[in-house]
């Protein structure tokens, strides 16, 4: 996938846990989970809102965009 | 009514419809019903018990082979029954099972139109009737219900396969 989501580095960089952003943000671990590994189809703003008020980030710290290598 | 008793409810149909399909099967197997065919303008009839054993045997097959699609559908909604008890509702296992009732029903409604001509084949390749019977444009036609209903399953799979892609976007939707 093209877009590669940072909240390993933004919560290793603020020595968070997981565990604890999902008690803050309100979201299942689990979820939260899928968003790290790159899994998720979709996030809302209201996730991306709050993952960045609790971590004190600008969305593009979480998601960075790198074009996938085309196929030959 | 809820839809764990409509499921229970229909588990006990598709158990008793497959009983009484099967039933049917030994009755037509064990009694003496007459065949009828039309032969040159000229309706031809004869009892079952008037061939001999081979013979029956291979109009026995030939009839019940277009009852397995029968069989398939039922088994197909026997899945589905299943995945909506364990509240699977849009899952493409769910849409396979709608297509598979889909091909079932298509395939009894091209069995159902091929029988007479294919039972004529036999009878004329054995000698017993002298032609093959007429084909008729009512015989073809007989069976378009069965074959809109299928058409109408096959576009509910997959409208059924939209949405289990959307269920999964949703569901990976943090």
């Amino acid at each position: 996938m093209a877009l590669i989501i940072h909240l390993d580095v933004m919560l290793a960089t603020r020595k968070m846990k997981l565990s604890e952003l999902s008690e803050r943000v309100g979201i299942t671990i689990a979820n939260l989970s899928v968003l790290k590994t790159g899994k998720a189809k979709a996030v809302r703003f209201s996730t991306l809102e709050a993952i960045c008020r609790e971590l004190d980030c600008q969305p593009g710290d979480l998601i960075e965009y790198k074009p996938d290598k085309p196929s030959e | 009514m809820k839809m764990s008793r409509l499921t229970n409810l229909l588990f006990v149909l598709i158990a008793v419809t497959a009983i009484l399909s099967l039933t049917d099967t030994i009755f037509v197997f064990q009694s003496d019903f007459p065949l009828a065919l039309q032969v040159d303008g000229e309706v031809w009839i004869r009892k079952i018990s008037e061939f001999s054993i081979s013979d029956r045997v291979a109009i026995f097959s030939m009839l019940e082979f277009t009852t397995l699609p029968w069989y398939w559908a039922l088994f197909m909604m026997w899945r589905l029954a299943k995945l909506y008890r364990d509240g699977q509702y849009f899952t493409p296992q769910n849409s396979r099972c709608f297509v598979g009732i889909a091909y079932a029903l298509i395939a009894m409604s091209i069995l159902d139109t091929l029988i007479a001509p294919v039972i004529g084949g036999y009878f004329y390749y054995r000698g017993i009737l002298d032609g093959m019977p007429d084909m008729d444009v009512t015989l073809i036609l007989a069976d378009t219900d069965l074959l809109t209903a299928g058409l109408f399953f096959f576009l509910i799979g997959m409208i059924m396969e939209k949405a289990s892609t959307l269920r999964e976007e949703a569901d990976m939707t943090i």
